[in-house]
């Protein structure tokens, strides 16, 4: 069969891309959008799905397990189970922005259309083998964001969070791009192959030369560029106010989505090509680690909003999957891709019933969850134990994967780098300190009564996500760990490879 | 009512009929076809097992221990006393008592008359087998898991029936109670496990949910089937939001249930966290005024912990290098621990469990949790959540951990005696008699404490029997506090006095609880600190005194406090009006308390021998004795 099925699941949201200006210029019904997107990435998600488990169909040599084109696009377990979840993501944003926006909300279908181009952006990310193609779906991704985050051009925090936005990010882009035309420049390859073979080469004294502080310097521009967009220490100063000043779905999906785009960037950059000169870069990245979550936890701490809350939550997050980067090994990796996952789901939780309260004309004030538990029983269920599983409370799916994390790190720590014993010990220790803050929702939710009593509405298809949310956090992942460890593990020695 | 008293007096009953102690073998003296053999005639035992010797009628036989297989003479000189029934008799019972059967070696012996017939045999003892595995053909423990959750979602189901739950509640937790009171006698007390089972979780990591039990184990398992049934009636009126109140007093249960029936570090501590969820919400939504704070700052302070505890059980897989986080294999291949991580491991474990003991300086959080929680989670909290911590430290970090235990003696030894002490004069002065009670909890378990770091069977021992001990009476105390609660509106000892005139069968059991918790002989409690009191004067000699000096203060506060709080004169700020007998479903709670505390008071052996035996499989492990 011929290769293009292979980008089947990226040819049908560019077809829905180009779909759904033409049902706008046939008919004003706002809801023909939200279904047309929806439509697209289920679809979607189902191809990957199905080309993935059964690849005989698609002339998939399993053996060898992941299929490269020209060099520039790779399909491997990796890449495709980080599209299972840029594609869940979305689908859940696109199904949760029909009931956030109102019927009269203005430009809805270049809403849907830059949330399924950002989509797109991120596939592409998934299943790049080069820096070019890597740097484009990155671009593509966050283009859309920078039009997503101001969607609400009438409201000032949205506009400003999208200048914001746009401005620190084409500032990353182009520390990235610099960093990337070093490395270009001292290999002459711009696939990670070639980089990987050419620096592996000067490791083991094939080439010849002192590069070590070229790619030193490159590497920092490179984590420069991409610590903006995972959103950590000291990168992270637009993560809050773009999170509060973002429409709440456009944060779901900054926050599930984008940032998992980020580490897939990184990990393919840093585990695998930039791998033979990682005494350049383990220390800083170890250093990054430590500092983001330990002022990701503190900062959270004094919160009044429940996006900037959630916002540093994620910076601290975004820290504990960093230190398994300096670990460097396969198990830690698998362990660092299952906390991304399973963080996609917790972040992406919490922010659907967010949306939900802020929908329903509540605020978004971490007062406004003051009573829920009385309005919404189910809402206040999954807001607990979404947060929960941020904490890393057994049984939840957040204390499997940081355990799947801390437990691959701590290996290499017991092995003898006793460094890195202090990263996990300060991981643990502000799981425990962040604590805190996640209770206080908890607490605001559960222990006192709603301010006013009049009746509120929560919208049915947020609940349902939320149902949905819930049974993958409680029930799925924590009875299928094995086999989450084990998609884990398969992605991680694809990175290995 | 006649019903309950009937399921009562069945429970008890049960509990009664079988439980075993040693193990009991019989030797026939002469058989039916031949009356001059022995039946069996080479016996095996293990080492403290009972023979009882039955007489068949017929001819007068004697029993009496002989040197060697061919010896015919009986002789009782030097320093070994050999084992004799007496002169020859026709038809009677003869004990050999576990006295003879400590050691390794083979008993022979003869029949006097009949030594000519070769009417001679012999008893082989055999030493214990090393942590044996005992899987049992019927998953009891696994019920022990699944009822009470069961129960929770049928009670919640039942929300809005204004008196289902409650029935529901106390049903679900009287057939745990059974079903624990079976888990215990099958238990025994043979070394290694019992009832284990397996089932696979995720096998390339190494979890497994593997269950078991042993003597340590099953009389917190036993507890904890017994405080259920009275956390429900205690509160038995409760008005707001019962159905989820009940459900997490059920799902509570079945936390502590999986907290001491398995053996696998990655799902201990998952039911270790899990306990902490439903007592959260219970000080939080039922709690007294400030229970917000109290809420929260149990959950921090205890979450913080634990998690320090987890790094140290992954350390423990990693070093153990099995692929198994279960204790037994990771205990089996722990020889090769250096002691520097010996050291380190075992005080990230202390750490975890010296607060849920808790042991001074950690123990901050119990008296605001104790005080703002309701009545049933104090129960609870008291009752069982405090065995944890001394369970894991026995159970997870000293078989594996011996050296780093060592290391440790002399500052767990002068943790409890700070606790002992100084939970005991915080006793004195308190007012509220929830806090007194808290500071009780210190105070005793310290004691336990003190029992571990002794480091002998006996220590170990009387520490188990400690944990039970003040699971039966601490749970009593509160009930003591809930009643006066209930009744007058107020805990403040100032506030009371002279109400035993107007209810003096409450009375009665008021004074009879706070005499158990004050370690009168008879009750419970007074069986611990002498066992615990004995291992800690053989280890460490005249320091006894400084415990010895804390329980003169743990009489005085008890004393003092039932004085000023039940009896003297009549307290202008009580109401006699308010004052009366408790309910039966107060009454019935605290009765049947103290019956457990009597009965384990005197006849101590029930729970002494399963617990002495897997306290020196525990040492024997570790290499101690």
């Amino acid at each position: 069969m011929d290769s293009t099925v292979l980008f089947l699941p990226e040819l049908i949201l560019i077809a829905s891309i180009l779909a759904i200006p033409a049902i706008y210029i046939a008919t004003n019904n706002t809801k023909s959008y939200s279904i047309c997107s929806n439509i697209s990435l289920f679809v979607s998600l189902l191809v990957v799905i199905l080309f993935w488990y059964s690849p005989e169909d698609v002339s998939f040599d399993k053996s060898s397990s992941s299929y490269v084109i020209y060099d520039h696009f790779v399909i491997n377990d990796f890449s495709q189970l980080f599209k299972v979840i840029f594609l869940m993501s979305a689908l859940a944003v696109s199904v949760i922005s029909s009931s956030y926006f109102k019927e009269d909300e203005p430009h809805q279908a270049e809403y849907y259309v830059l949330l399924l181009s950002s989509s797109l952006g991120m596939l592409i990310t998934a299943s790049s083998n080069d820096f070019l193609t890597i740097f484009v779906g990155i671009e593509i991704s966050a283009f859309s964001s920078y039009g997503l985050v101001a969607f609400r051009k009438t409201d000032d925090k949205s506009a400003e969070a999208g200048a914001k936005y746009l401005l620190i990010g084409a500032f990353s882009s182009a520390l990235t791009l610099y960093g990337i035309s070093l490395l270009y420049a001292l290999t002459g390859s711009i696939t990670f192959d070639g980089v990987n073979a050419f620096l592996t080469g000067i490791d083991n004294g094939v080439i010849e030369g002192d590069f070590n502080e070229l790619v030193f310097i490159s590497s920092l521009f490179i984590i420069a560029g991409l610590g903006f967009k995972i959103a950590v220490v000291p990168f992270h100063a637009w993560a809050p106010d773009v999170y509060e000043g973002a429409p709440t779905p456009v944060t779901t999906l900054l926050a599930a989505a984008s940032k998992a785009m980020g580490f897939v960037a990184l990990f393919k950059v840093f585990i695998f090509t930039l791998e033979p000169f990682s005494d350049e870069w383990r220390l800083v990245l170890g250093i990054i680690a430590l500092v983001s979550m330990t002022i990701g936890n503190l900062a959270a701490l004094s919160q009044k909003d429940i996006g900037r809350m959630l916002a540093y939550s994620s910076i601290a997050q975004a820290g504990y999957i960093l230190i398994a980067f300096p670990a460097l090994t396969q198990d830690a990796v698998s362990g660092a891709i299952a906390h991304t996952l399973v963080h996609a789901f917790m972040k992406g939780g919490a922010f659907i019933v967010v949306a939900g309260v802020g929908a329903a004309g509540l605020g978004y004030d971490i007062e406004s969850f003051k009573g829920l538990a009385k309005r919404s029983q189910l809402l206040a269920l999954s807001m607990t134990i979404c947060l929960l599983s941020l904490v890393g409370l057994p049984p939840l799916a957040g204390f499997i994967s940081k355990f799947l994390l801390f437990y691959g790190v701590l290996q290499v720590g017991v092995a003898g780098e006793t460094w890195i014993i202090a990263l996990v010990v300060a991981g643990v220790l502000n799981s425990a300190l962040s604590l805190y803050y996640y209770l206080n929702v908890i607490r605001f939710m559960y222990l006192y009564d709603p301010e006013e009593s009049s009746d509120v509405v929560f919208s049915t298809s947020i609940r349902y996500t939320s149902v949905l949310v819930i049974l993958f956090i409680v029930i799925i992942i924590p009875l299928f760990y094995q086999d989450l460890y084990s998609l884990c593990e398969a992605a991680a020695r694809d990175l290995f490879a | 009512m006649n019903s309950l008293r009937l399921v009562f007096s069945f429970i008890i009953l049960l509990f009664l009929s079988g439980v075993s102690s040693a193990e009991e073998h019989t030797i026939y003296v002469g058989t039916e076809d031949n009356p001059y053999v022995f039946s069996d005639a080479s016996l095996v035992i293990s080492p403290g097992d009972n023979v009882t010797f039955i007489w068949t009628p017929g001819q007068p036989h004697n029993v009496a221990q002989v040197e060697s297989s061919t010896s015919n003479l009986f002789v009782a000189n030097g320093d070994i006393v050999f084992f004799y029934s007496g002169d020859p008799v026709d038809g009677a019972t003869w004990v050999l008592n576990s006295s003879y059967t400590q050691d390794e070696g083979t008993l022979y012996y003869i029949c006097e008359p009949h030594v000519g017939l070769q009417m001679r045999g012999q008893i082989v003892i055999e030493s214990r087998p090393d942590m044996t595995m005992d899987f049992g053909s019927f998953p009891w423990l696994s019920y022990l898991l699944v009822f009470p959750v069961i129960g929770a979602i049928w009670c919640f189901a039942f929300r809005n029936n204004p008196e289902a739950h409650k029935y529901i509640a106390l049903a679900t937790t009287l057939f745990t109670l059974i079903i624990s009171c079976i888990v215990f006698v099958r238990a025994g007390s043979g070394s290694g496990f019992r009832l284990m089972e397996e089932y696979e979780w995720a096998p390339n990591l190494g979890v497994s949910l593997l269950l078991g039990v042993d003597g340590i184990s099953s009389p917190l398992v036993l507890l904890t089937g017994i405080i259920g049934p009275l956390t429900v009636m205690f509160s038995w009126h409760e008005k707001e939001k019962p159905a989820l109140f009940f459900s997490l007093l059920m799902i509570m249960q079945t936390a502590l249930y999986g907290v001491f029936i398995t053996l696998d570090y990655f799902v201990f501590y998952i039911f270790w966290e899990v306990v902490l969820i439903p007592m959260f919400f219970l000080i939080a939504i039922w709690g007294g005024e400030n229970r917000r704070y109290a809420s929260i700052k149990f959950f921090i302070y205890t979450f913080t912990a634990s998690v320090i505890m987890l790094v140290g059980f992954m350390a423990l897989y990693f070093e153990a290098g099995v692929n198994s986080f279960s204790m037994i294999d990771i205990a089996n291949n722990s020889s090769g621990f250096s002691r520097e991580f010996q050291i380190w491991v075992f005080a990230a474990l202390f750490i975890g469990f010296a607060v849920k003991i808790p042991s001074v300086p950690w123990h901050t959080w119990l008296p605001d949790a104790h005080v703002q929680a309701p009545t049933a989670g104090s129960i609870l909290l008291a009752g069982v959540m405090l065995k944890m911590g001394l369970y894991g430290l026995m159970r997870a970090a000293l078989p594996p951990l011996p050296i780093g235990a060592e290391v440790f003696v002399p500052l767990m030894v002068a943790l409890a005696i700070i606790s002992i002490i100084y939970g005991a004069v915080l006793s004195l002065g308190q007012t509220d008699l929830k806090k007194l009670v808290a500071y009780s909890s210190v105070s005793h378990m310290g004691v336990a404490l003190l029992g571990v770091a002794t480091m002998t069977e006996l220590g170990f021992a009387g520490a188990v029997f400690m944990m039970f001990a003040h699971g039966i009476l601490s749970p009593a105390m509160f009930m003591v506090a809930g009643v006066l609660l209930h009744q007058l509106g107020t805990r403040e000892i100032p506030k009371l006095g002279g109400i035993a005139q107007s209810q003096p069968k409450t009375t009665g059991l008021f004074v009879v609880i706070f005499m158990g918790s004050l370690g009168v002989p008879g009750m419970a409690v007074f069986v611990s600190e002498l066992s615990v009191f004995i291992a800690f004067f053989e280890s460490h000699g005249y320091w006894l005194l400084l415990p010895i000096f804390g329980m003169v203060l743990t009489a005085g506060y008890h004393l003092w406090a039932l004085q000023r709080a039940i009896f003297g004169e009549l307290n202008e700020n009580v109401d006699v009006e308010k004052v009366h007998e408790a309910p039966w479903y107060e009454m019935y709670p605290m009765f049947i308390l103290i019956f457990i505390a009597a009965f384990f008071g005197i006849f101590p052996h029930y729970l002494m021998d399963p617990i002495s035996v897997s306290s020196y499989d525990i040492l024997d492990f570790m290499g101690v004795v």
